[in-house]
């Protein structure tokens, strides 16, 4: 597991890089959300796009791009998609996304692993509202990331990474890309290991 | 990721058009918290409330638990130490509902079938748009088929409410419980027919000076009072007497094995009840008393000597006469065991009632260790749809004029045969609720045809079990530990101690989780869209139960203020024998062409180069139900298949041996299972745990696991007298793989 | 004080329910087993055909032969009787046996996960969960606590409370009043062999002379080699792990010195 380390480059923040980030992170927790029509839209898919662009990402946005292009109903295909990644299982191709699965040797939902990331919420001032799902679902650990970040409190944000987030996500990462998914949500979680990759 | 920037550079240069997402997720509370782990779990008794008023439904026994839950998560099941029924104790599969209320391929959220049956596409929907859909599909084929146009397959706890729904009120004759038609309905009738009640599984074996059992395999069955009322029988000295053709858990207990040919315990039995005839050593003035017949019956059965019983049940004559005098020499305090699963060989009601009779003849009822029904607690309030009658010609035996000794319901083969061929009247509307028809009705092919022709189907379940793949709408139901939908009620296992009864209502033990719903809830919300909304008897589960508690002044409330278990002073369940008949022979069984005296029906022998297949249980598993629970899956991985040893020197295997097995009618399973070579078990039988082999893959952790029995039964049988299936009688050939 | 075990063969039916109480109570990751059921026979025996279970779990022996192997750092503890106040200090490394209740414990804090231990318990007793592994250890190891924790609260152990049957039965050898020294007093033995001697304290009682047979069958027959280069080497790991981290060489160190670890499995 890796040792802490402070991210220097943070303390030297403008105010305008601290809203980006949180924005980011609560941006890639969308993506994390059953789709909805509120969310899933035209407004949503450009801001991806545009994301993509000042990247300088041109796979991941051929891979967006084609899709849109060819689908009649977007949010019909996604909502499929979603259920089918993240939702029912099959073995070999579903990937729920929550920590314990992945880290508590059992592969159940509300685990150890759950246990300690609500803990490290509540430690921080925080708690989730929809308590139907387990507090380690990869949304809610993303807008957990935003409320940090919006704060500016950067210690906490990559102590979260490293400790909670990344050594279960790497895992899961793995997994989805072992095949050929749907090119939303192979953008998608490319874009949060992006964001949330310690830095070299 | 494709990019040349690091996330640093990237925030640095920024400029772009996110869309403003207020943080609506997140809220702040102050709260403290401990943020490191330590190595060591603390224990289930640290931190942790105890939540009362659970009632298992791992199998159906329905033990009483209390919950160590921790910040909302279940950390471990225990007995309640209230309960007078389990006590403390739980099973194995007990203490995995942790494991299976937090397994992750668990339904979750009602999903619609874009794709198609058999090869589901599934898609998240509303539970609104889930209910107004069924709501719609089923109403209108009741419009144009009427009620007799839905049929309902369900099992357990969950199914109750919804199929009484569909039987009472909306009044659909064409209910099929696989409890009854594919389980222990034959026997119940059997013994309905000969002593005027149902004996479930009411033997005082924990007083019993002889215990006999037929195929009965407590150890590898876990029912867990009736396993404590069996160990303390055996531990107060009661010699156990085990028919089976395989050294089963209760053969390794035994006192007698009788290793009998599969298909001829009814010979076995008529030529004790023969032999105890012959040499006057039945129970004279009891049978003087109740009996109603006898003098026909044993005319009947003169040809059962103990010769012609051991050359067709292949076993040796003096067994058999062992056996006998066992039973004389300690009449009447003779458990002879009802069995439970029942459904064979199609032969089985005639089997079922030679066990009643035998138990009659010993004067084996009512007293310690007979045939002795507990009493449990009365005047609960009966709370129901209201009943309308079902419509004239809709109930398909009596248009068949066949089975008139049938379990309630309608026989599953009856109903499949008529939803397939549409008369006497199309069946377009299928309601299956926690039972999974794949795996437990005979003959995969035509349960398929019947769903595929099916214009709506509609699945309750909390697994994605093989039959959930032919839903069109899929709903969540909770598990047991998430709701409040029944009442366990009944007296301590140990009738001989002083009487005691208890009323334990299920109470969840932690909310239910993503968008689980009751199926009370379900049922009602359906009534309400269908137009039944004036006849809900209840308008949540809680209100079910405390109605029906009300009856005995009691409430969920003051019952979980008590520990989650009201106990109160019984009655002795002994000598309430005044109105019993024993009928010997049935005139009623006789107007309507069955035979009247207990007949032994000769099944068919497997051919040349094949063996008999039979299933049976494992501690582990409740079939297919737990076939996912990652706990259980670590200790049971496969089913591997009994194999004789002499039998399998013939066929070259050798232990652990990977196998497919291919039937009589060159049916091949689609997996694989591993060999068990043991010298416990006949030459002409294989043996394996029924319920695994699952198909879909949703169930990560079943799929493909082990061999589905069922995938090779069939050969379909059905019981003349009461409809129900019988189970082994397919014949298999072992094929080697590696 | 010894703490042993009672396993009571004519009453166990083989549910395994004491195998999932454990796992739930210690919240065990599924694939690892603290305690364990074997299904026995059905075979035939020199008294017939016989079939029964053997329920498995640490021994806490007389003759603990995984503690000497040990190789974490020593350090001093005092351990205190509960029941008479009375203290003893003494050097133990990661895992000891108790001088009070003779149950044999592990410490996983200063557990280094060489793994040398659970390769020296006959029994099989002892797994090593690598999941654990961290900046001064490989893994981490786990074992049947005969429930102290509990057992210091007056509960039974988790096992001993679930079991339908009562056939498992705990308490101190040492009294000759508690019903495990009746049980002793019987004829219930530990599973030992010739080569395998070393005064287990999970004693089994059959009176069917075919379950005993099995059980025997069942008992270790040889006593496991430990590689004491396995040891020495995690030691030297997991100390050269904190020199060369300073200096960048980790990944070109750690790579040699995993090598060597695995190139001694195959030995």
């Amino acid at each position: 597991m890796p040792g802490l380390t402070c991210s220097s480059h943070q303390c030297t923040d403008t105010v305008a890089e601290t809203t980006i980030l949180s924005r980011l992170y609560s941006f890639l927790a969308l993506t994390m959300h059953y789709p909805d029509p509120e969310l899933c839209n035209t407004v949503f898919f450009e801001a991806m796009t545009s994301l993509l662009k000042s990247l300088g990402s041109q796979t991941e946005l051929s891979l967006l791009r084609d899709w849109l292009n060819q689908t009649p109903d977007p949010l019909n295909d996604l909502k499929t998609a979603y259920t089918h990644l993240f939702i029912t299982a099959d073995s070999g191709e579903t990937i729920p996304p929550y920590a314990s699965i992945y880290r508590d040797g059992n592969g159940t939902l509300q685990g150890r692993s759950t246990e300690q990331i609500r803990n490290f919420y509540r430690q921080c001032g925080f708690d989730i509202t929809d308590t139907n799902e387990p507090a380690d679902h990869i949304r809610f650990q993303l807008d957990f990331l935003a409320a940090l970040t919006s704060e500016a409190r950067f210690e906490d944000e990559q102590f979260f990474l490293q400790t909670f987030f990344r050594p279960w996500f790497e895992l899961f990462q793995k997994k989805f890309m072992q095949e050929a998914r749907h090119p939303f949500y192979t953008v998608s979680i490319q874009l949060i290991d992006f964001f949330t990759k310690e830095e070299q | 990721m494709a990019t040349n920037l690091t996330r640093r550079n990237f925030l640095k240069a920024a400029s772009i058009a996110a869309a403003s997402v207020p943080l609506s997720q997140v809220t702040a509370k102050a709260q403290s918290g401990v943020v490191k782990a330590p190595l060591v779990s603390p224990g289930s008794f640290k931190n942790t409330q105890t939540a009362v008023g659970g009632v298992c439904e791992m199998c159906f026994w329905r033990c009483q638990l209390v919950g160590k839950v921790r910040d909302g998560r279940l950390i471990k099941l225990e007995g309640n130490p209230k309960s007078i029924d389990n006590g403390e104790a739980i099973c194995a599969r007990g203490n995995a509902g942790v494991a299976m209320l937090y397994d992750p391929d668990r339904l979750k959220y009602p999903l619609k079938n874009i794709g198609e049956r058999g090869a589901p596409k599934w898609q998240r929907i509303s539970w609104e748009e889930a209910l107004d859909t069924c709501a719609t599909k089923l109403k209108t084929i009741i419009d144009r088929d009427g009620a007799k146009g839905l049929c309902f397959f369900g099992h357990g706890s969950h199914a109750k409410y919804l199929m009484d729904f569909l039987e009472r009120t909306v009044s659909t004759p064409n209910i099929s419980e696989a409890s009854f038609f594919q389980c222990r309905g034959v026997r119940d009738t059997a013994y309905l027919a000969t002593l005027d009640i149902a004996p479930d599984e009411n033997v005082d074996m924990a007083n019993a000076k002889v215990i006999f059992f037929t195929g009965t395999h407590i150890g590898e069955n876990i029912h867990l009072s009736h396993a404590k009322n069996y160990l303390r029988g055996l531990e107060q000295g009661a010699k156990l007497i085990v028919v089976d053709p395989r050294y089963s858990a209760s053969a390794a207990k035994s006192h007698i094995w009788v290793q009998i040919r599969p298909g001829t315990d009814t010979a076995f039995v008529l030529a004790i009840m023969n032999y105890l005839i012959q040499n006057k050593k039945y129970n004279a003035d009891f049978v003087e008393e109740h009996g109603e017949g006898f003098a026909e019956m044993a005319k009947g059965i003169r040809e059962w000597t103990l010769e012609k019983a051991a050359e067709e049940c292949d076993v040796p004559a003096s067994q058999i006469k062992e056996v006998a005098d066992l039973m004389a020499a300690n009449m009447p305090h003779v458990a002879i065991h009802p069995g439970r699963h029942t459904t064979w060989y199609g032969n089985d009601f005639q089997r079922c009632r030679a066990l009643a009779c035998l138990t009659g003849l010993l004067g084996a009822i009512g007293c310690k260790g007979g045939l002795v029904l507990p009493k449990g607690p009365k005047g609960l309030t009966r709370i129901n749809w209201p009943y309308v009658p079902h419509e004239e010609d809709s109930v398909l035996r009596d248009v068949a004029d066949e089975h008139h000794f049938s379990p309630p319901g309608t026989p599953t083969e009856l109903l499949r045969d008529a939803a397939i061929s549409g008369k006497p009247y199309p069946i377009k509307g299928a309601v299956i609720c926690g039972q999974n028809i794949m795996q437990c009705m005979p003959n995969q092919e035509k349960t398929i045809k019947m769903l595929k022709q099916m214009e709506f189907v509609l699945c309750v379940d909390i697994m994605p079990t093989d039959s959930t793949m032919y839903a069109d709408i899929l709903l969540p139901d909770c598990s047991y530990l998430e709701k409040s939908d029944f009442i366990k009620t009944g007296q301590q296992w140990d009738l001989g101690k002083d009487p005691q009864q208890y009323i334990a209502p299920r109470m969840p033990l932690v909310a239910p989780g993503f968008e689980r719903k009751d199926s009370i809830w379900i049922t009602n919300e359906l009534a309400k869209r269908m137009g039944y909304g004036d006849k809900i008897p209840a308008q949540n589960q809680e209100e079910l139960a405390d109605k029906a508690l009300a009856g005995v002044n009691l409430s969920l409330a003051k019952i979980k203020a008590e520990g989650g278990i009201h106990v109160q002073p019984g009655v002795s369940p002994y000598d309430d024998i005044d109105d019993l008949t024993v009928h010997f022979y049935n005139e009623d069984m006789e107007d309507e062409g069955y035979p009247p005296i207990p007949t032994y029906v000769p099944i068919e022998q497997p051919p040349q180069g094949f063996v008999r297949l039979v299933y049976g249980r494992t501690p582990l598993h409740t079939f297919n139900r737990t076939a996912n629970n990652p706990w259980l899956v670590n200790e049971a991985k496969t089913n591997p298949l009994w194999v004789n040893d002499k039998l399998a020197a013939r066929l070259g295997l050798k232990e652990g041996d990977t196998i497919k097995l291919t039937n009589q009618d060159g049916v091949t399973s689609p997996t694989t299972t591993t060999v068990k070579v043991t010298p416990g078990i006949r030459e002409d039988v294989v043996y394996l745990y029924h319920g695994y082999g699952t198909k879909n893959p949703e169930m990560t952790q079943a799929v493909n696991r082990g061999i589905d029995d069922n995938s090779l039964i069939t050969k379909i049988a059905v019981d003349p007298e009461s409809g129900a299936h019988g189970m082994r009688n397919n014949f298999v050939k072992i094929v080697k793989v590696s | 004080m010894q703490y042993g075990m009672i396993i009571d063969v004519d009453k166990c039916v083989g549910c395994h329910a004491c195998v999932i109480a454990c796992k739930a109570e210690w919240e065990v990751p599924t694939q690892f087993d603290r305690n364990w059921v074997h299904r026995l026979g059905p075979s035939l025996t020199s008294d017939g055909m016989a079939a029964t279970y053997y329920p498995g779990l640490c021994n806490h022996c007389e003759i603990p032969v995984c503690v000497p192997v040990c190789p974490a750092d020593p350090v001093n503890v005092t351990f205190k009787d509960a029941k008479t106040g009375k203290t003893v200090t003494m050097e133990i490394r990661a895992t000891w046996k108790d001088p009070f209740n003779g149950t044999v414990q592990v410490d996983r804090e200063r557990c280094i996960g060489c793994g040398a231990c659970a390769e020296a318990c006959p029994y099989d007793a002892r797994f090593i969960d690598e999941s654990l592994k961290d900046d001064t250890s490989l893994g981490k190891v786990d074992k049947c606590t005969y429930c102290m924790p509990r057992v210091a609260e007056g509960l039974e152990p988790a096992c001993v409370q679930t079991c339908l049957a009562r056939a498992r039965i705990f308490g101190d050898l040492d009294d000759p009043n508690s019903e495990v020294s009746q049980y002793v007093k019987k004829g219930a033995v530990g599973l030992t062999s010739k080569a395998v001697q070393i005064g287990p304290h999970g004693l089994y009682y059959a009176s069917k002379k075919g379950d005993m047979e099995l059980l025997m069958q069942a008992a270790p027959q040889e006593m496991p080699k430990v590689s004491l280069r396995r040891s020495m080497l995690t030691r030297l790991t997991v100390a050269a792990q904190t020199h060369m981290k300073e200096i960048g060489l980790l990944g070109l160190a750690g790579g040699l010195l995993v090598q060597s670890v695995q190139d001694d499995d195959k030995e």
